[in-house]
């Protein structure tokens, strides 16, 4: 009670509205959903495609997240390469990129007449623009910087003593970070992974743009909310309401701890 | 019969930190100095955590530090053991797999330490703890645990950094007499920094005294 009565009334009040901004939508999602049609639109060939092409794309994506965030969220944390701030900067920028430019960027390199597109067309014939692969890749895009943000800043704020007291104690580099490095800053682990999922699962302006929006190739949940609303209200509110119920699971596995220790990259 | 000489320099910020050791097998050297003397700095050259900007650290005639050539061997080749002014034990490991982390890193399966790992568990008492984590161990069991670990891996080269600094009296008695009775028929070479003279007597058998990173004295 002494806590809350340090805080002002407007304080109270502006805070009531932060709240409400976040829970109002919620529940109207919730309060306008056609319940009696949940089953045979939960059960229809457009909704099962995409949820099960966004759930396959999206864990692909974490999956190739972790194989080549980790170590970059390695080399930007104990590396000594020069210029390594704007590095930095550069793996971190499609998070505060819109969405839709990460799609026209992915499309000018890897489509068929992008910087590295062409190449791949002209020599084996390899189109990735508008396949599951180009889905799969906007959403490591756009998930990547999560997990290397989040790793990054546990790796430096983890104690040099630990790395330094296991190679002295005959570990190599690579011992010393999976069975020292890795397991110290676990939390922070996991909370990048299941950020970086949460993002990739999703995302939507640079999949659409890169990937297109074809049932059972390119539209994930996400691009068919986008299409529903256009024919069918109720079902991109079932839709949306799938995602939030996904969201909140994360969010509720990830509990205060992990959260914590995004922000102090310790370990619990 | 093992010898470590080390003779060079380098640079850590503003400071030059200049090393001069030659020390023969069964020697124990103290390293002593006030704070911000250097002594660490020392330890973590010969550790291969700091490489020398000139000069030579070399053991049994095998060079770990040459800026010249460039020759570098780094830590985890050098056959050191160490001890942290901090324990600096894994939390997500117990107090056995901690002890017996030398052995693993160096390619022991879990079965072959099993035998090894009990010995020093029962050497330092830690019988009790060892399926601990070592945030639930006092600061003077943890510092035994740290002691283990060092010298499990039959090291040819000890290096103590303050091993009994932040520990309590009964503790650091403890482990004070353990290792000199493991200095005593130790036939590598080690080198003991402290800032306390006690220690230095009980287990050094010379003594180099250092300041602003050079030695003043033998």
């Amino acid at each position: 009670m002494m806590k809350n009565s340090r805080i002002p009334v407007l304080i109270w009040v502006l805070a009531a509205f932060a709240l409400a901004l976040f829970v109002v939508p919620l529940f109207s999602l919730a309060i306008r959903a056609p319940w009696s049609d949940v089953s045979e639109m939960l059960s229809s060939r457009v909704v099962r495609d995409a949820l099960k092409l966004s759930i396959v794309c999206s864990l692909t994506a974490t999956s190739l997240c972790v194989i080549i965030g980790i170590p970059c969220a390695w080399v930007l944390a104990y590396s000594s390469l020069p210029g390594k701030s704007v590095f930095r900067s550069l793996c971190t920028l499609s998070m505060v990129l819109p969405p839709v430019v990460s799609g026209v960027a992915l499309i000018a390199t890897l489509g068929r007449r992008g910087v590295v597109g062409q190449f791949l067309f002209e020599w084996w014939g390899i189109q990735i623009s508008f396949t599951t692969v180009a889905v799969v890749i906007a959403e490591t895009f756009v998930a990547l910087p999560f997990l290397i943000l989040t790793v990054d800043a546990a790796l430096r704020q983890l104690d040099p003593v630990f790395d330094e007291s296991a190679r002295v104690h005959g570990a190599t580099s690579w011992y010393s970070f999976y069975r020292v490095i890795l397991p110290s800053i676990r939390p922070a682990v996991i909370s990048g992974i299941m950020l970086a999922w949460a993002r990739a699962l999703g995302e939507f302006g640079a999949t659409i743009t890169f990937a297109g929006n074809l049932q059972g190739r390119t539209q994930t949940v996400p691009s068919a909310v986008f299409l529903a609303l256009e024919r069918n209200r109720g079902e991109a509110i079932m839709l949306s309401l799938i995602l939030v119920a996904v969201s909140l699971t994360v969010l509720v596995s990830l509990r205060d701890r992990w959260i914590t220790a995004v922000t102090r990259g310790g370990s619990w | 019969m093992v010898t470590l000489s080390a003779h060079g320099s380098t640079r850590i910020g503003s400071m030059r930190i200049d090393i001069d050791l030659d020390l023969d097998a069964g020697e124990v050297v103290g390293v002593v100095g006030p704070n911000g003397a250097g002594k660490t700095s020392w330890l973590r050259c010969l550790a291969g955590f700091i490489r020398l900007t000139s000069g030579l650290i070399s053991c049994d005639n095998i060079v770990w530090d040459d800026p010249a050539t460039p020759r570098w061997v780094p830590s985890e080749l050098r056959g050191i053991g160490m001890v942290f002014q901090q324990p600096a034990l894994f939390e997500h490991l117990s107090v056995r797999q901690n002890i017996a982390f030398p052995l693993r890193a160096r390619g022991q399966k879990a079965s072959q330490t099993r035998a090894k790992v009990d010995h020093y568990i029962e050497r330092f008492e830690l019988g009790a703890y060892c399926d601990y984590r070592p945030q639930q161990l006092s600061g003077g069991q943890q510092q035994r645990v740290a002691v283990a670990r060092a010298l499990i891996g039959e090291p040819d080269v000890l290096l103590l950094d303050e091993p009994f600094s932040g520990i309590d009296e009964r503790a650091k008695q403890f482990i004070r007499s353990d290792l000199s009775i493991f200095l005593s028929s130790f036939s590598g070479v080690c080198v003991l920094v402290s800032h306390d003279s006690q220690d230095v007597d009980a287990l050094a058998t010379s003594t180099i005294s250092i300041d602003h990173g050079t030695p003043c004295k033998s």
